[in-house]
């Protein structure tokens, strides 16, 4: 008797928690109503722009053929996978985008670290206010422009070749040499990149303890041994989450410096995925295979994004 | 701190602003040349050498070029596509941010996922030049901004800012009687102008700037946009459109090709170089809030 009183008390109990549950879940859902109404819109933009394309990458593992549509062409696996690595363009592509990739974090990114470094060392505030903001422009250009720019610069009548002539060399078409062109994108790169990218750092300086330079000063530490002793340590933790995520980055060497500096003489060095991708699919109209690239890219650069972020997770836990 | 002018001090600050003032150089330089080569005349503009100063001043090129079908029509569509994009994206950023600041809602964690699940991996080109077929905006003025409208950084870094919001302020005005919608759009939005104007500016350089989703989506040249045209006269040497349309042959133009590029490229960028030091200080705060959660 006991037993059977309560084990009804008990069920009683479970049905009537249940019940509350899916109670408050409509009672969520009809008390958010407006919010879900607000949102609405922002997920049919999602819908058709970012993930409708997730539908057509299918076509990665197809023969796409325009007259087919989607639904009609035939499957035909990893054909294009295996194209990818058995064709030398692509290993050749890959290559230079590693190159590019890690040539630009090489030298881009402890520029932007002595820039800030030397920003922090202008004791004039008007004058580092106005070089932080003449800095910034290069970041609101587009490649387009920024191109621009360098073409008229390292034209064979431009100032650079100027320079040249005056010490005696000879004058070249600096863009359409394979020896040029990397060193080329390297440098714009970090004179586009320098400026902006020192904003975080500089934000990390400020937030130094004043103390340490002041007991550094007791020990009559100059200027130059502070900067190595206390203000580099300091950015070490920065330095590190950065560079980690720039390391997420690297299949990106960046499209649109390359493709509005690039020419087909210089493809061997220049072509990147990214650019690959475009003149396979747009240019050649081959969209299957370009598909298949750029899933390749898309998932191996979430892998190493995960990766990357894990990393960065167990950093920012056990710290510097 | 001490005031020691010491040998080491002297040679630093030395190095320091040496550094500054060439690095400031390498980015005024260029700038000032192609300003120099835009409002030189037609005899001086194809001079070699370094020029501080046209060594005839002249109008003529942004005349020529400001009255060209083509510019028109370019800039018209940069307008266009500028402001409507930007109203278009702040509006739908803010529509999708404002729910996803709730951290009660419902679902929220699945959402937000699908949000960040897009910075990360996309379509790609071909797929979403499908999609963008498929919708018959191929060639639509519409397909200028539409496309873009939809951007999970900007919708992450509104949210962030939300999130400092305390939600007593909402408690407190469900108690006076608002309702879901006026607390949105009444209270909530004009608290956010900061990242509203944040993320106007982000989005406004992003669609002023960009070209390349221009130059795959539309064919007709009435429908090209600033940084396109710039693009094929700077790349493709196609500064014959231009001239043809301002009449004439070479002999008889008023105008050179290197002024008429200069000038092109200043009316492109014009807008951004006047405007960018007022908006920097949005910028750097948005980038912070959304590097902060990133």
């Amino acid at each position: 008797m006991k037993n059977t009183i309560s084990n009804s008390v008990i069920n009683e109990i479970g049905l009537t928690y249940k019940n509350k549950k899916r109670g408050k879940l409509m009672k969520d859902l009809r008390r958010y109503k407006f919010l879900y109404l607000l949102i609405l819109p922002s997920i049919l933009a999602f819908i058709i722009f970012k993930y409708a394309p997730l539908y057509g990458i299918q076509i990665a593992f197809k023969d796409y053929k325009f007259s087919k549509g989607i639904w009609g062409s035939e499957w035909v696996g990893f054909k294009y996978f295996i194209k990818m690595f058995s064709e030398d363009t692509f290993l050749l592509v890959l290559r230079n985008t590693f190159i590019i990739s890690f040539g630009k974090i090489l030298t881009a990114f402890p520029c932007a670290i002595i820039f800030a470094i030397i920003l922090n060392e202008i004791k004039n505030i008007r004058f580092k206010k106005i070089s932080q903001t003449i800095s910034y422009l290069p970041h609101f250009l587009s490649w387009v422009v920024i191109a621009g720019v360098f073409k008229e610069l390292l034209s064979y009548n431009g100032p650079v070749n100027g320079l040249v002539d005056l010490f005696g060399g000879q004058r070249t078409l600096f863009l359409i040499k394979q020896n040029y062109f990397v060193p080329i994108i390297l440098l714009s790169n970090i004179w586009q990149t320098i400026g902006w990218g020192s904003i975080i750092y500089l934000a990390a300086i400020a937030g130094i303890d004043k103390q340490l330079y002041e007991s550094a000063d007791i020990d009559g530490a100059g200027r130059i041994k502070k900067i190595i002793n206390i203000t580099l340590p300091s950015l070490v933790p920065v330095m590190l989450i950065l560079f980690l995520i720039r390391i997420g980055h690297v299949l990106n060497a960046g499209f649109n410096q390359i493709f509005n500096l690039y020419t087909p003489i210089v493809y061997d060095v220049a072509d990147i995925l990214d650019t690959y991708t475009y003149r396979v699919g747009l240019e050649n109209m081959q969209f299957s295979y370009s598909t298949a690239i750029g899933l390749f890219k898309n998932a191996f650069g979430v892998s190493l994004m995960l990766f990357v972020n894990n990393l960065t997770k167990k950093v920012k836990k056990y710290g510097i | 701190m001490l005031n020691r002018k010491n040998k080491e001090d002297i040679v630093l600050d030395m190095v320091v602003y040496t550094f500054m003032i060439i690095f400031l150089l390498t980015i005024i330089f260029p700038f000032w040349q192609l300003l120099v080569d835009s409002f030189s005349s037609k005899a001086t503009a194809n001079e070699l050498g370094f020029k501080l100063w046209p060594t005839e001043f002249s109008f003529e090129s942004y005349k020529e070029v400001i009255l060209t079908d083509v510019v028109k029509m370019a800039y018209f569509n940069t307008i266009y596509r500028t402001v409507l994009g930007t109203i278009t994206c702040v509006l739908i950023t803010f529509c999708a941010a404002y729910p996803l600041s709730k951290r009660k809602l419902p679902f929220n964690k699945i959402l937000t996922m699908m949000v960040i699940f897009t910075m990360f991996f996309s379509g790609g080109l071909i797929p979403e030049y499908l999609v963008v077929k498929n919708l018959n905006l191929i060639n639509n003025r519409l397909v200028l901004f539409l496309p873009l409208i939809a951007n999970g950084f900007y919708i992450m870094v509104m949210r962030n800012f939300l999130y400092s919001i305390p939600e007593e302020l909402e408690e407190s005005a469900f108690l006076d009687g608002a309702n879901e919608l006026t607390i949105a759009f009444k209270i909530m939005m004009p608290l956010s102008k900061p990242i509203i104007a944040t993320i106007s500016l982000f989005a406004a350089v992003l669609f002023w700037n960009e070209w390349f989703q221009a130059m795959i989506y539309v064919r007709d040249p009435d429908k090209t946009v600033l940084q396109l045209l710039l693009r094929r006269i700077i790349q493709e040497n196609q500064i014959s459109d231009l001239m043809i349309e301002m009449g004439g042959d070479d002999a008889t133009k008023p105008v050179s090709e290197d002024s008429v590029r200069a000038a092109t490229m200043f009316i492109t960028i014009g807008p951004i170089i006047a405007a960018y030091p007022f908006a920097q200080k949005y910028f750097i705060r948005g980038m912070m809030t959304g590097a902060v959660k990133g």
